[in-house]
């Protein structure tokens, strides 16, 4: 009797093994598809924005400009924009500033703005050299480095893109 | 014996379609989980970086403000560098306002600062920056050293 239970057994255990390789047939099938969604869906690794250096900010720098034509005082990168904006403060007063604070340290500076002129919103970059400031022509290697403000004045609003240190 | 058999069929085909049923599910829902986690990403650290520049941008305002009142008014009384200090805000403001300067003008305007002691002392400054449904404010006390 007990040996006829046993055979009984066995057999149920012979006959669910098809059954059995079929289950793990089908769990490989689900870590297959698994993976591969995973794999699809991992989040492309990005660099996250510096806190640290947000004290080397390029916008916090005071420069010594006219405002309006002026006696000149020291002011914020970031509020000498805004006036640039609104052709208080010229360019080219701006732009002289940043090539000074190029130096073997901080030895780049790109600046982007969206309302700029073609896709990259590029507007100016330079580098440090021995013989001088040096234009920057492959300014997309520095992407991940961009620090984004916005800028918003009256009826003003653009969103500008920055960077000081090392190239 | 037949129909018993039969029964039993049905159970065990049953923990098949479920198991099936369960794994299409599951694979479902890792399928349609959405992909923004990237942006959301990029968002925070936006967020987190506007949140310290605006910190950062009052306190640069506020020590731009003070060595300009120290140079225009050299041999002043507290009482007399507390209204340059204004003063000089107030053109500052109504020049470029920062709008995420938070609370700051609107202490300098209404005087609530002291400057005692070579110290100017402004209390409960705050400073917020939002993107969408997140917000971050940060609450923070300034005390400057006056420049000589």
């Amino acid at each position: 009797m007990i040996s006829k239970n046993r055979k009984g057994q066995l057999g149920k255990i012979i006959v669910s093994l098809p059954i059995l390789i079929l289950l793990v047939i089908i769990m490989g099938a689900f870590v297959f598809l698994s993976i591969t969604f995973s794999g699809l869906k991992a989040p492309a690794e990005q660099s996250a924005v510096s806190l640290a250096d947000a004290k080397e900010n390029l916008l916090l720098k005071t420069p010594v400009l006219s405002v309006s034509e002026k006696e000149p005082e020291e002011i914020l990168v970031y509020d000498a924009i805004t006036l640039m904006y609104e052709e208080k403060i010229k360019e080219t007063e701006i732009t002289s500033f940043f090539q000074s604070l190029l130096n073997e340290e901080n030895n780049c500076y790109l600046f982007f703005d969206s309302n700029a002129i073609g896709t990259s919103n590029f507007v100016f970059g330079y580098k440090y050299t021995i013989t001088g400031p040096e234009e920057i022509l492959n300014y997309n290697i520095y992407e991940e480095k961009l620090l984004t403000n916005t800028i918003k004045s009256g009826e003003i609003q653009r969103e500008i893109k920055h960077y000081l240190g090392p190239c | 014996m037949l129909i018993k058999r039969k029964k039993g069929q049905i159970a065990f085909l049953m923990i098949f379609v479920v198991a099936i049923s369960l794994s299409g599910s599951a694979l479902l829902m890792m399928a349609s989980f959405s992909e923004d986690l990237n942006f959301r990403s990029e968002e925070i650290s936006q967020l987190s970086y506007q949140a310290k520049f605006n910190y950062l941008y009052v306190q640069a305002q506020s020590k731009l403000i003070l060595s300009q009142t120290a140079k225009k008014c050299p041999s002043c009384s507290n009482e007399q560098l507390k209204q340059k200090f204004i003063e000089i805000s107030n053109e500052k403001e109504s020049l470029f306002r920062y709008e995420s300067s938070g609370n700051f003008y609107g202490k300098t305007r209404n005087g609530n600062f002291t400057i005692q002691n070579n110290e100017l002392k402004m209390e409960n400054l705050f400073v917020e920056s939002a993107a969408g449904e997140n917000k971050i404010k940060k609450t923070f006390n300034l005390i400057l050293k006056i420049p000589q």
